[in-house]
């Protein structure tokens, strides 16, 4: 039996092999003396931050002019915005700055508008009794809509349930007769950015992440492989999880209808969170869960795209 | 400072380091990454015009401080009930040896002041005045401080060797 001094003896042994002194030193050096000379993964990496800034700023400041008080049927109409609100309350008519919109869109087709513009001739005035009195009046998910025309006045209506609009400024209750109507309005009032928001969401979903991982890898190697193995490992898992999302997502439209985009964004959120608080776990570099972090937020912004 | 004087000083003062953060931290991998991130910082300080002895105070001290700040972030974050991490002993071949193994085992159990102050003076081999310059301690309490920690090491392995 060995005593403590040939014990410590035997620990003073442990030293880094050749190969993983050499790694370490070229982390180093690397780390401290190399600038980064991958200007294309730098410049992917910097046009990746500046793409999630500006469509960000998209996302927010869309279409929001401020709408002016007037209105005319004789014109042509020259443009229809929409504001899907979720709710039923009148107050917020129009009130698209408020977070309780889910989404704001605009037509300018003129075969759509010139449609439209029919629909509303066909329009018949209805009592308010009789509509609160009929099985519409309940259970419906509103959508505002403001309609410009040529001469720069505007008209707007609410609908109340399918077929039914309140002209907010003459406060007269319509009903729209034709059969095709809901077929039409379904087409009608589809967000007109949904193509490009998930053409340029699975764009960023894909690329973004890879380039930014790329150009942390360059800008940091002192984080180790075996980070770098669960790094790739996650985007595997972050694309598989995303996938679930969007194929519960369009389950559940086709199924049961519009679902709020604050849930897909915080289960997604909330897996982050998990592999965050994973790798903290596991000790590893700082710089690692950094990545895994503005990983996870261009996935939410990906993902607010392709669902938005 | 260019690459071969990095690699120079790294092969130079790193085998202690080294291990002075494996058993400090209780883990190899982990204590490869804080190695290297002493030499990180003391490359970018940039001053290249200390002596050996100069140098070597200084990384023993950084290692310090490096290996500390990550036993409190560890210690942060041990409350989230994630799979533990399980280290894998036999990284070297002394640790084939089961006494040695044994030692590690119960290093890795005494307290960090315990810890360091048995890994600078008996496996280092440093003396009393070197230790208290790094830990900033004085050394009277370095002699006390390595008197109680060898007696709780001996108690963690079960009390049969002799110094």
């Amino acid at each position: 039996m060995m005593n403590e001094e040939k014990l410590f003896e035997q620990m003073r042994k442990l030293k880094q092999t050749d190969t993983e002194q050499n790694t370490s030193i070229q982390a180093i050096t690397d780390a401290t003396t190399r600038p980064i000379r991958n200007w294309v993964v730098s410049i992917i990496g910097t046009a990746s931050i500046i793409a999630i800034c500006l469509l960000t700023f998209y996302l927010v400041t869309l279409e929001s002019n401020t709408p002016v008080t007037s209105s005319s049927e004789n014109q042509t109409i020259n443009k229809v915005y929409y504001f899907t609100n979720g709710n039923r309350d009148e107050h917020t008519f129009f009130e698209k700055w408020s977070p309780l919109y889910l989404h704001v869109g605009v037509v300018n087709d003129p075969k759509m508008l010139e449609q439209f513009q029919s629909f509303l001739q066909d329009m018949i005035l209805r009592s308010k009794d009789d509509y609160y009195n009929s099985w519409y009046g309940n259970d419906f998910s509103a959508m505002d809509i403001l309609i410009m025309y040529d001469d720069g006045s505007e008209r707007r209506l609410k609908e109340l349930s399918s077929s039914f609009f309140l002209d907010m400024k003459t406060d007269e209750l319509f009903y729209i007769p034709s059969d095709n109507w809901l077929d039409f309005s379904r087409e009608f009032f589809k967000n007109p950015n949904a193509a490009w928001g998930k053409i340029i969401g699975i764009l960023l979903l894909f690329f973004a992440p890879f380039s930014m991982t790329l150009w942390f890898k360059r800008k940091f190697p002192i984080i180790k492989y075996r980070e770098w193995s669960l790094n790739w490992t996650h985007h595997l898992l972050n694309y598989l999880a995303i996938v679930t999302i969007l194929v519960g997502f369009s389950y559940w439209e086709s199924n049961y209808g519009t679902f709020h985009i604050v849930v897909y964004t915080t289960i997604w959120l909330v897996y982050g969170a998990c592999q965050v608080a994973y790798r903290l776990k596991k000790g590893e570099h700082m710089r690692s869960i950094q990545l895994t972090i503005i990983n996870h937020i261009i996935g939410t912004v990906a993902l607010v795209l392709c669902v938005f | 400072m260019n690459d071969y004087e990095i690699a120079n000083i790294y092969k130079q003062f790193s085998p202690s380091i080294f291990r002075y953060m494996t058993y400090l931290v209780q883990h190899r991998q982990v204590a490869e990454d804080l190695t290297q991130e002493v030499f990180i910082r003391f490359v970018r300080t940039g001053d290249v015009h200390r002596t050996p002895v100069e140098i070597q105070a200084w990384l023993r001290k950084t290692a310090r401080n490096i290996a500390f700040d990550y036993l409190r972030r560890k210690r942060l974050f041990e409350f989230i009930p994630f799979i533990p991490i399980h280290e894998k002993l036999v990284e070297h071949p002394f640790f084939e040896l089961e006494e040695v193994r044994g030692l590690y085992i119960a290093l890795g159990k005494l307290k960090p002041s315990y810890r360091e102050v048995i890994i600078w003076r008996k496996i280092e081999e440093l003396s009393i005045k070197e230790t208290a310059e790094i830990l900033s301690w004085n050394e009277e309490k370095v002699k006390n401080t390595l008197k109680r920690a060898i007696q709780a090491l001996r108690k963690e392995m079960g009390g049969v060797h002799d110094e």
